[in-house]
């Protein structure tokens, strides 16, 4: 086999996460261990050994993005901007609409691992099979939450063969599609939040000289600057602002 | 609602590029300098100082590549694999149908100087920019030839405002789209022969392409011995010295 299976793969993958599975998909900002039930992200949680102040991202494309996030126009067009015109993977937390089809058959333990003060943080356009994964969850209104397949704070794996192996051993499919593309970064997507209504960075992460250059030229908007990896390895501004959640 | 126009620039790109003119154009590989025809092509040629061994290089999307070069089928499905399942951005130099339209269009001339050894060089999958201009190439049939936006040897252009004076001078109209997207890797796109399987230059996404072609097709690729070793990434400067 020389070609990839995008489709067949991300079906895979669609029905490992429906059936209660555990996936390792590899997006282009690294891969990730995905769940899409409350026992599955759980599993997750306890094997990478997560502090409790973590939050779960969820998968969504632009589509679900535009539903269930409540952005003013101007926070919107930000989002578009990024994903669509410049095609960049962007992490994006923010207030979202709780009688949303996805978020109102979540958990409720779910929903508490994975919102805070009233956001939820979404990965958005993380290269062409997470767009057909996301795209089949959306036809199935699946919600699907996750993050990094690491050990906690050892930094985002852009290969599977760094992925610790007993990550590897709670995925029941794993997707190699070899090393990630913004791999030269060491860092996981950046993330922004738009909790405050304006935009801030909760994680200067891969891309994140693009996004700001982007953010500064047409919305005259500047973010932190990135003190380095050397200074700030994973690159969070507010690693601990979320409280705890037990999972209990 | 604030936003590019990536289509109406493509646009207004594409009606200068066609009454022959010059265009500054926004690849994620750096900026560029094209034209379609031997008059704009020669002025970016003697405006950038270039050597009589360096090639323009064409523009063009998958479907153009697919009809215009005629590569063995494993050297296709390699160009298909990094291309359409990795979304890498690569230059593929290879052998050519003259008879195509787009190549037709281009007259003896501009193909003297955009071909060697019967081989021609096309940048595919170089951004939302290039792709939408590319399209309108291959649907108006206008040939896309050019090169980095730079003076000859100088490495190629991540920003508009580090584009040369005498450079912007020549261009009918520069799209600036900031900083482009693979701007850390410091060189231009790769480039590889895909009728000898040898790297030409080493450049945007090397690792990401030698990864794909040694574990999907077996292909070992030559190490990078890194920018500061080889900054123009360039394995073989001179091979086309005296080459017509």
């Amino acid at each position: 086999m020389t070609r990839l299976d995008i489709k067949g793969d991300a079906r895979r993958i669609f029905d490992t996460l429906r059936s209660g599975g555990i996936a390792i998909i590899p997006n282009d900002a690294g891969y990730a261990l995905m769940g899409g039930t409350y026992d599955a992200v759980h599993r997750i949680f306890l094997a990478k050994k997560r502090g409790g102040h973590k939050r779960n991202a969820m998968l969504a494309s632009m589509a679900t993005q535009r539903e269930l996030h409540v952005l003013d126009q101007r926070s919107q067009d930000m989002v578009e901007m990024l994903t669509q015109d410049y095609n960049l993977t962007v992490g994006v937390a923010a207030p979202y609409r709780k009688d949303h089809p996805l978020m109102a058959k979540v958990d409720p333990r779910l929903i508490e691992a994975s919102t805070g003060h009233g956001t939820v943080g979404l990965l958005l356009n993380a290269g062409p099979l997470f767009e057909e994964v996301c795209r089949l969850c959306r036809e199935a209104e699946l919600p699907v939450f996750g993050s990094s397949a690491n050990l906690t704070g050892t930094g985002p794996k852009f290969r599977v063969e760094d992925i610790q192996p007993e990550l590897r051993a709670i995925a029941d499919v794993i997707i190699d599609y070899g090393l990630r593309k913004y791999h030269h970064y060491q860092r996981s997507a950046t993330t922004l939040s738009f909790a405050t209504g304006e935009v801030e960075c909760l994680r200067i992460g891969s891309c994140y000289e693009l996004i700001c250059d982007v953010l500064q030229r047409h919305f005259n908007v500047t973010l932190a600057k990135d003190p380095g990896r050397e200074v700030n390895a994973s690159g969070h501004l507010q690693e601990f602002a979320f409280k705890e959640v037990s999972y209990s | 609602m604030n936003s590019i126009d990536i289509a109406g620039d493509a646009r207004r790109t594409m009606d200068i590029i066609k009454a022959g003119g010059i265009a500054i154009v926004p690849n994620d590989t750096g900026y560029a300098c094209c034209g379609s025809s031997m008059d704009p092509l020669q002025r970016i040629y003697d405006t950038k100082q270039r050597g009589s061994h360096k090639r323009n290089a064409m523009g063009a999307d998958l479907e153009t590549q697919r009809e215009l070069q005629r590569l063995s089928p494993r050297a296709q499905q390699m160009v298909e694999a990094l291309v359409a399942d990795h979304d890498l951005p690569v230059g593929v130099i290879g052998s050519f149908r003259a008879g195509h339209p787009l190549l037709q269009k281009l007259g003896d001339e501009g193909m003297r100087a955009s071909s060697a050894v019967g081989t021609i060089g096309i940048l595919l999958n170089a951004g939302p920019f290039h792709k939408e201009l590319s399209r309108l190439s291959r649907e108006e049939v206008v040939p896309l030839f050019g090169s980095s936006a730079n003076l000859t040897g100088t490495g190629p252009r991540f920003s508009v405002d580090e584009i040369p004076p005498e450079i912007k001078a020549i261009a009918d109209i520069t799209i600036d789209y900031g900083l482009r997207r693979y701007h850390t890797y410091r060189r231009a796109g790769t480039l590889i022969n895909f009728d000898t399987l040898q790297v030409v230059r080493i450049g945007a996404c090397y690792e990401l392409i030698s990864g794909v072609l040694r574990r999907w097709f077996g292909l070992e690729l030559p190490p990078d011995p890194g920018f500061e070793q080889l900054p123009s990434g360039h394995l073989n400067e001179f091979g086309l010295k005296g080459v017509e």
